[in-house]
């Protein structure tokens, strides 16, 4: 038997490795997407003062470290059983907001670009950020720059820091928020509301308007994938990223659960392979039935997809109207095709712009009353937010001096982990017959996860747009018969 | 060929902070590209292990080095980079300090892999199946790499002429560390490229002249007054103990610092020097007092060690470190150095109730430099008890001020002391200590 390994050279949580076997006759047998990286937070965040997790648990991950730091300061509320004054929770959120625009804007032009601007055929070449930029115009990549760092200055402005923050407390906020302060951020966050319009329309006219296109995100072959859904939702069941209640939808659309951050043992359950570091989040009510879809497998999917699945709609007029589209578009709902996640990114980056814009615009966030000082005892708690690339959860124990005696976490990627590696498995089938390997192989099994804008991946594109990737093609001894690689 | 500098980086037990540090220098990584080639970057450019191994050795000017050494491939790859490298630049805290992944050092990987496979509470694993070097599944083996027992700083490793710290390096310094590269006014081997200030130097804060606390504030206890230095207000802050470089980001948002840019410069071990901050600046004189205030830090490591844990005496059979450096200064010393931290009760040899604690700096047979929070004139006898490891006992010495500079402005002193009498046993017991 053949095994072929793509070793992508990527980092942030760690390698992504893909090993595929071929049976004799030189076809799939299996596929495997390991991640072979550590670091064991679980353990050393246990002995250490609660309110320093905040500041630790952001170092899980260097490019979403805002959602660790708000799900780990939620927790923290949750351990000392105190309400963040209203203001403070207000000010959270508009922070979030503009973590997530940075983060939809640098996946969809920066990462995704390449696949749908340049072109899914362009050649490799041109399928970088630099090829988008041509393709766009310099004017537009410089919008696209000035944004992005738009919403890292804001985050500055409320956190300290633009990566990895520091102001989330058990109760509140470190620093009141300034009239000043509240008068920039509202104008740069109406010049985000006017270029995440500009970018809706963009994914129209670039990939809807395209018949081929359009057809390969319509596709049912091969990025397709019956599944449950999960996501937050606020009180009237729309998707909101900082705050409310899990939902969860069957492969029918149908809401099978709805619960509170604290009741999530009830529902998730981690599955453990040998050969995989990271472990494989399930619906415990349905039961782990391995790699396999529909409604009888307990496999969900998280991030933006899944969260405009779950929920009823939009929380902001504009990003409603194209939440009603999409659905238009696909005929049904949920939507399945994994490929839509790249549109479903984009209206959340309309709601969370124009989200943004709506709490700059309520001046009751300027004042001092930021934070209330914890005053019961500490014990047990849950934060649950929703990081760019799916549900988070942190989930602490404590003494009673607010000593950590256990963390458990369940981080976003890792929610879609087994629906990647199925992914993974779909597109090696699609693409290996009779052990004829293509250089589209590398093409489609990239965008295939890429969909998922999953954090091992990432850091990989961040730069040239593209994932060097190299597969190695070995007989039954072990030996490579044959290299491809894709620079 | 071009003539430009050729640069390679590389990152291994990290969380990709620093990357996106790198990536923050914006419109300035076009000045870099003026300058250097990149000849490998993982993230970039599809260069494969056995490429580097291809190139001539120190072909590459500088690799910048990020992220700690858990694993044996990240050793070979640092091992590797260093021969082809001519210049090495440890960046970042992971890989200056060991910084928050280092924080397993407190535990053994089994401790680790327990936790998160077995014990974990969403876990739902009743074969207690756990991650394995070694796999074998229907079509064949699939293979993990396997982690050492603990973390490494990368000078633990391999040979580092440069260390660039900071969770991440702020964008400033990375331009400023390049520019010097580019322009060959590098600082002599073995420098932290970085300012020579502590974090408080560099706060707006306003620091009191009364330097006392009563009690130790964790930061969810009390809303400070955002004017004022979080020290003076009972709240631990690590800028006396940290260098600077960071503009006083956190707190400037009154979040303390955690002391991610690592010691402050001259200091070895970091969270030993702040303890001695702490304890000088707390209003008693009464050891019992002082330890029962002190006692509300629960968490020692992760107070005073966040980032530097793997960096400092606590991580286990680290010996003192001989200092290489000759001593740029008046006198030249008769007797080696070595940098050591040793609790000191100190009190002027007049003065027979102000009794005071902190830990030394550096000694030798012949003196020590102790951190303090007063100065003294030169000349000036000062009694000294210091503890030293398995000795129930402490050591007496009397010491005489050499000088006394301040090194934080109305908070901390280098006391510099000569030793008067030492005894023969005493002096057996300094020479056991100064060369272990």
């Amino acid at each position: 038997m053949k095994k072929i390994t793509i070793d992508p050279i990527t980092r942030l949580e760690g390698h992504g490795r893909i090993e595929i076997f071929l049976n004799d006759n030189g076809d799939v047998e299996n596929a495997y997407l390991q991640v072979p990286e550590f670091r064991g937070f679980e353990k050393f965040c246990v002995g250490r003062h609660v309110e320093e997790l905040p500041r630790i648990t952001p170092k899980i991950c260097g490019v979403c470290p805002e959602a660790h730091h708000l799900a780990s300061t939620k927790a923290c509320d949750a351990v000392f059983g105190v309400e963040p004054p209203e203001a403070a929770k207000k000010i959270r959120e508009m922070f979030y907001c503009a973590h997530m625009i940075h983060s939809h804007i640098a996946h969809f032009y920066v990462l995704a670009g390449p696949d749908f601007i340049v072109g899914p055929e362009a050649k490799v070449e041109e399928r970088n950020i630099l090829g988008v930029i041509q393709k766009v115009g310099l004017q537009i990549a410089s919008e696209v720059i000035k944004h992005r760092a738009y919403a890292q200055e804001i985050q500055a402005m409320i956190a300290g820091r633009a990566t990895l923050p520091v102001c989330g407390l058990p109760g509140g906020i470190s620093k009141p928020l300034t009239e000043e302060e509240r008068k920039q951020i509202e104008e740069k966050a109406k010049s985000c509301v006017e270029f995440a319009k500009f970018t809706v329309k963009a994914f129209e006219n670039v990939v809807l308007k395209n018949k081929e296109y359009l057809n390969i995100v319509l596709s049912k072959d091969l990025y397709y994938m019956e599944s449950y859904y999960m996501g937050l939702v606020d009180k009237n069941n729309c998707v909101n990223f900082y705050d409310g209640d899990i939902r969860v939808v069957d492969p029918y659309g149908k809401e099978v659960a709805k619960f509170k951050p604290a009741e999530y043992l009830d529902y998730i359950g981690e599955h453990v392979e040998s050969w995989s570091y990271l472990k494989f989040p399930y619906l415990k009510k349905v039961g782990w039935k391995g790699f396999v879809d529909g409604k009888d497998s307990g496999i969900y999917r998280v991030a933006p997809l899944a969260r405009l699945n779950v929920a009823d709609g939009m929380a902001t007029p504009l990003a409603q109207q194209e939440y009603e589209k999409m659905y238009k578009t696909f005929g049904q709902k949920p939507v399945h095709h994994t490929l839509a996640f790249h549109w479903a990114r984009v209206i959340e980056l309309l709601y969370a712009a124009e989200r943004m814009l709506e709490i700059v615009q309520d001046k009751s966030i300027v004042t001092e009353n930021v934070r209330n000082i914890p005053t019961k005892t500490p014990s047990e708690g849950v934060g649950v937010v929703e990081a760019p690339r799916g549900t988070l959860f942190h989930h602490y124990k404590t003494d009673e001096h607010g000593i950590v005696k256990e963390a458990n976490l369940i981080v976003a990627t890792g929610n879609n982990y087994a629906a990647m590696c199925m992914s993974v498995k779909k597109a090696a089938q699609g693409f290996i017959k009779k052990g004829k390997v293509t250089e589209g192989l590398l093409n489609m099994v990239e965008m295939a996860f890429r969909a998922y804008d999953p954090c091992l991946a990432c850091a990989t594109h961040s730069l040239p747009g593209q994932m060097p990737l190299i597969v190695n093609i070995r007989n039954k001894d072990g030996e490579i018969i044959e290299t491809l690689r894709r620079d | 060929m071009s003539n430009k500098l050729k640069f390679a980086f590389y990152w291994s037990a990290s969380c990709g902070g620093c990357e996106v540090a790198v990536l923050d220098v914006n419109e300035k990584i076009l000045d870099v590209a003026k300058i250097a080639d990149i000849v490998f970057w993982p993230v970039a450019i599809d260069v494969k292990y056995k490429d580097v191994e291809a190139m001539p050795d120190k072909s590459i000017d500088v690799c910048f080095f990020n992220g700690a050494v858990r694993t044996s491939e990240q050793e070979e790859i640092a091992k590797l980079l260093r021969t082809k490298s001519k210049i090495m630049v440890s960046f970042g805290s992971c890989a200056c300090l060991g910084g928050i992944p280092g924080l397993a050092n407190q535990y053994s990987s089994e401790e680790i892999m327990y936790e998160a496979y077995i014990k974990a509470l969403s876990v739902t694993n009743e074969e207690k199946v756990m991650p394995k070097i070694l796999t074998k599944v229907s079509e064949g083996e699939l293979e993990l790499p396997r982690f050492y027992e603990k973390v490494y700083t990368l000078d633990e490793v391999v040979e580092v002429d440069y260390y660039l710290p900071g969770c991440p390096p702020t964008a400033e310094w990375i331009a400023k560390a390049v520019e010097a590269i580019a322009k060959g006014q590098l600082p002599p081997k073995g420098s932290v490229i970085g300012i020579d200030k502590t974090v408080c130097e560099e706060c707006q804060k306003e620091r009191t002249s009364e330097k006392k606390i009563k009690k130790i504030y964790r930061p969810y206890e009390i809303i400070p007054d955002p004017k004022k230095c979080l020290l003076d207000q009972g709240i631990i802050c690590m800028g006396p103990a940290t260098r600077g470089g960071c503009k006083a980001a956190c707190p400037n948002v009154n979040m303390p610092c955690r002391g991610c840019y690592g010691p402050a410069p001259n200091v070895y071990d970091q969270g030993a020097k702040m303890m001695s901050a702490v304890a000088s600046i707390i209003d008693s004189t009464n050891e019992e007092e002082i330890e029962k205030i002190l006692s509300d830090v629960k968490d020692v490591i992760g107070t005073f060690y966040q980032f530097s844990l793997e960096k400092s005496f606590l991580k286990g059979n680290i010996k003192p470190q001989i200092e290489t450096e000759t001593y740029v200064g008046e006198e030249r010393r008769e007797y080696p150095r070595v940098m050591a931290d040793y609790l000191v009760v100190y009190r002027v040899l007049t003065e027979e109730e102000k009794k005071d604690i902190t830990v030394t700096k550096n000694l030798s047979l012949g003196g020590m430099c102790l951190t303090t929070n007063r100065s003294f004139n030169k000349g000036e006898r000062i009694i000294l008890e210091m503890k030293m490891p398995f000795l129930l006992q402490p050591v007496i010495l009397l010491g005489e001020v050499v000088d006394s500079r301040e090194i934080v402005k109305d908070l901390l002193y280098d006391t510099h002391l000569q030793f008067l009498s030492t005894d023969d046993k005493t002096k057996e017991l300094l020479i056991k200590m100064i060369n272990v």
